[in-house]
């Protein structure tokens, strides 16, 4: 028996129903085609899967998507400013759009990313830490990632990107 | 995943009524063992209640007349409260060190102590400071300490219907100092190999030990009788005379039992520091 969803996405509102089991890793990569968020291990542990719901980071596979009622989510794909909802089976070809965050050029720059399928998990909880604390020391940022495993950078390039956007929007007088 | 019903309750009452109504309902808080369960096909539950809509189950209180925790209540609010500060140092140091930042958005104390695994960080600290819960059922309302609501490996003393609504932690008197060290494989996100906390209650003159990940049920170690000249060897003993520690993936036994040891130890040291 599906159960009725009002959410945002994105800044976007989705409306539909949804089976109770569906995880809601599943509803955002199989429902609203949002791939950005991976499974890594489905069990919360790896933290691949990491989207922001209500600006708390947490791993979508421990969530059912009928719980994410009335929240408002955010996924790697709303970062950027890109398109981040293509509904239904609609906006067909729609590609993303926008200009990186500071936080995903920064990745690039350190060279924080290899695979790249820790990444959308490993910003968005970073970004998160830097929302909640505007200037982390490094025991703050290994304790705010290390719900998210990278089998590739072995985190030093992770910590400094995470680092240097910390120092850079502190300099520039942001929150 | 196998399927179920769900259902939102917005009282305690309906989620109450909800969880006796149907054979094998289950309640779901935080999600973080519940669907992990589900996944592996280890529970089948017709229905899950979700306990999040309910705004008695989402209270959090601390203040003089202790520690209220609501079931519903996510890991990281009650770090973010604060409430943890005045004296309950080894819940505190437990609830931080638990999981990852990213589950304790979601996990919640009651869940931690309610699925019972026997590396829950929390059941330690909840047990030197004589923590309890409040069970709601068809029965009516009742208190239990924790170390009697665990009876073994993910065993809790609940009958059907009956619902842990919160954790209720005495407040510690003047001078109680607690502390808590967890072992674990690696400094990230990972299962206690082996845990142990200690409180020391100053006004009734109390030394209590508690290991983790070593018994299938809580453990509670009395060393009142040393409390003017606590001996670390002795209490290691103690310990070691407790604890049933086994193999597996994250230890061996015999490292848990040195790890126990050098816990102990280390506990009282530190407590002898800060007294």
């Amino acid at each position: 028996m599906e159960m009725p969803v009002k959410l945002t996405i994105n800044g976007r509102t989705w409306e539909g129903s949804v089976p109770p089991e569906l995880t809601l890793l599943r509803f955002l990569r199989e429902r609203l085609a949002l791939t950005g968020a991976k499974e890594g291990c489905g069990i919360g542990e790896c933290g691949a899967c990491t989207v922001l719901v209500d600006g708390r980071p947490v791993n979508s596979c421990l969530m059912l998507a009928v719980e994410a009622n009335g929240s408002s989510l955010r996924t790697i794909e709303g970062e950027a400013g890109a398109e981040g909802v293509q509904g239904v089976r609609e906006a067909e070809g729609a590609r993303s759009g926008g200009e990186l965050t500071d936080l995903q050029q920064a990745f690039i720059d350190n060279h924080a990313i290899q695979c790249g399928f820790c990444t959308p998990g490993m910003v968005l909880a970073a970004q998160a830490l830097l929302e909640r604390n505007p200037s982390p020391g490094d025991q703050e940022i290994l304790e705010a990632i290390a719900g998210n495993l990278c089998r590739c950078t072995g985190y030093a390039a992770i910590l400094r990107a995470v680092k240097q956007v910390a120092e850079k929007r502190n300099a520039r007088g942001e929150r | 995943m196998t399927t179920f019903r769900y259902e939102k309750p917005s009282t305690l009452t309906g989620v109450v009524s909800r969880l006796s109504e149907v054979e094998g309902a289950r309640p779901l808080a935080g999600g973080t063992d519940l669907l992990v369960q589900l996944r592996a096909r280890a529970l089948r539950p017709p229905l899950l209640v979700d306990l999040k809509g309910a705004p008695e189950l989402q209270r959090l209180e601390g203040g003089p007349d202790g520690l209220s925790v609501g079931a519903a209540v996510i890991l990281n609010r009650l770090l973010e409260a604060r409430v943890l500060d005045g004296g309950y140092r080894a819940l505190e140091q437990a609830v931080a060190d638990l999981a990852s930042y990213t589950v304790r958005n979601r996990a919640t104390l009651v869940g931690n102590v309610t699925n019972a695994s026997p590396c829950a960080d929390s059941v330690p600290p909840l047990c030197v400071m004589e923590g309890r819960v409040e069970v709601l059922g068809p029965g009516g309302r009742r208190e239990q300490l924790v170390q009697e609501l665990i009876s073994g490996n993910r065993e809790v003393q609940l009958a059907r219907g009956e619902l842990v609504t919160r954790i209720i932690v005495p407040r510690p008197t003047a001078g109680t100092w607690s502390g808590f060290l967890k072992r674990k494989r690696v400094r990230g996100h990972d299962l206690a190999l082996a845990s142990a906390a200690l409180l020391r209650d100053p006004e009734r003159k109390r030394l209590r030990l508690s290991v983790g990940s070593c018994t299938p049920a809580p453990n509670l170690i009395v060393l009142d009788d040393m409390f003017a000249k606590p001996d670390a060897e002795e209490a290691a003993r103690r310990a070691q005379a407790t604890i049933h520690p086994i193999d597996d993936v994250r230890s061996s036994a015999e490292y848990r039992r040195e790890m126990v040891s050098v816990m102990v130890r280390r506990l009282l040291a530190e407590m002898a520091a800060a007294v």
